[in-house]
């Protein structure tokens, strides 16, 4: 079966999208983002060293013609901040995508509602392919698809928290009502929060910390994948309505000696 | 605005430093030596370019570079697509009289990196046309390598780089003073052949080059970013 993510008119088969912070070693991170399948790698453009050229940076790592690169503006606080690093990512990269975070508090690290919308206009119309980062907030969502931007990228908990999705009635809203592709972005923490984001409908999931701090970050990367997979193909399947009381998994119908069930169909 | 991150460009990291091989000049250094120094030292890009050296010696060395470069920097061949091919470098780089670079397009595939050099804006909007990855100018300088080629000047590249999309790479005279000036032109990155060739210390002169052309490379990035360019 044909099924793709479409993100701005590119057309990509993997549903996982990586990040490239707090990983250990370069070595670990290019053996997870390899295992991950992932086709699409954002990286903290604040977080590159432009000082010294001479001195590699995270984009010497990886091998940029096997993924899409996805710049973000992790780290910045204000608007302004946020316009330019979208636009030195634009220069550093060549790429016009965008993750746009404006996060004023680095205790909470949640996003700016408002910020992030200005922004988000403001870079949509400078050309920008915009993938904001938001707190699951489905009126937000909204605003900001029909602001231009090419996906909404709501949060399932604190970044970095690895709580899970803390916000799957909220999800559930954004999937009812996106015109773009919705990536669940940020406290995934294991496959099976993956699973779940799928399930719900989301288009993609974004994950770092999961990979990155876990003990063996390849396997977990593989594990990732799987789990998006069977995430997905289970939204696709349709899963059954969760009942209040049992349902019987045999039939009953027709067993000697008993009435007809009235229950359990099988 | 200039996209680089293709996924053929992808693997070319900007500012590119090209290392273009002379053994001749090498002195008694072998240029295995020599090059991987200059890999050492910030070169992410080496070519090939030994013109008087008939296919077979040609493949041997080659063979050797692709050893010493994996992983560390691409390998480009110049002009021979089938020493290219034969010991599996990255891609080719074609003098202005080379094959089409639509053919050689053509018989690399697309996976191939393939640069052009080329002495006019119509010559490089040519080369984009015909799908080059990047094109070189040149010589900008005077320089020994090329005596009685006359230096065409930082203009060239500026014009070049401002009228086609794809990352010019300047050649001719380039040194760890005036690599600035280039890249401020609009140069995507520089060609040395003797600048790294004939250094005492090979890795100390790419990586002075690389500093250089480092600085002026951020400072570009920061002023176009602030400009909202």
């Amino acid at each position: 079966m044909e099924d793709y993510l479409e993100i701005a008119g590119k057309k990509f088969r993997s549903r996982l999208l990586v990040g490239t912070g707090k990983y250990r070693t370069p070595e670990e991170m290019v053996a997870a983002l390899d295992a991950s399948g992932a086709e699409i790698v954002t990286v903290a453009i604040r977080r590159l060293d432009l000082d010294d050229p001479t001195k590699k940076t995270l984009l010497d790592y990886i091998d940029w013609s096997k993924y899409t690169i996805l710049p973000n503006t992790a780290a910045c606080r204000t608007v302004e901040e946020a316009l330019f690093t979208a636009r030195l990512g634009r220069e550093v990269t060549g790429s016009n995508w965008v993750k746009l975070e404006v996060v004023p508090d680095p205790k909470y690290l949640l996003p700016d509602p408002v910020a992030t919308l200005e922004a988000a206009k403001i870079l949509v119309g400078e050309g920008f392919v915009v993938l904001p980062y938001i707190h699951a907030d489905p009126v937000l969502a909204r605003h900001l698809q029909e602001a231009g931007c090419a996906t909404v990228m709501p949060l399932g908990s604190a970044i970095g928290s690895g709580q899970g999705i803390l916000t799957a009635e909220e999800i559930r809203i954004i999937v009812e009502q996106a015109t773009v592709p919705v990536v669940v972005d940020a406290g995934l923490g294991a496959p099976s929060d993956a699973a779940l984001a799928m399930e719900l409908g989301a288009d993609a999931v974004l994950m770092n910390t999961a990979l990155a701090e876990a003990g063996d970050p390849a396997l977990m990367a593989d594990a990732l994948r799987k789990s998006v997979e069977a995430g997905r193909q289970a939204y696709l399947a349709g899963r059954i309505p969760k009942k209040r009381y049992a349902a019987a998994s045999s039939p009953a119908e027709g067993v000697p000696g008993r009435p007809a069930a009235t229950g359990g169909i099988g | 605005m200039t996209t680089f991150m293709t996924s053929r460009m992808g693997r070319l990291r900007l500012p590119s430093l090209c290392f273009v091989t002379d053994r001749k000049l090498c002195g008694d250094k072998p240029l295995e030596d020599v090059v991987s120094q200059a890999i050492d030292g910030g070169a992410n890009v080496v070519q090939l370019r030994e013109k008087d050296l008939p296919a077979g010696e040609l493949f041997t060395l080659g063979v050797r570079l692709r050893e010493i470069t994996k992983n560390r920097s691409l390998l480009l061949i110049n002009d021979r697509l089938d020493v290219v091919q034969a010991c599996g470098a990255d891609g080719a780089q074609l003098p202005e009289s080379g094959l089409p670079t639509s053919v050689a397009r053509w018989v690399l595939g697309r996976h191939a990196l393939i640069g052009r050099s080329v002495h006019s804006v119509e010559a490089a909007k040519q080369a984009e046309v015909d799908r080059a990855d990047m094109v070189i100018v040149g010589p900008v300088f005077e320089t020994t390598s090329k005596p009685k080629a006359t230096p065409v000047g930082t203009a060239l590249v500026k014009e070049i780089a401002e009228s086609v999309p794809l990352p010019v790479i300047a050649i001719g005279g380039i040194t760890p003073e005036n690599a600035g000036e280039v890249i401020r032109a609009g140069a995507a990155g520089v060609a040395v052949i003797s600048a790294i060739c004939a250094a005492a210390d090979p890795r100390a002169a790419a990586e002075a080059l690389t500093q250089a052309m480092g600085e002026a490379w951020r400072d570009r990035l920061m002023e176009r970013a602030k400009a909202g360019a």
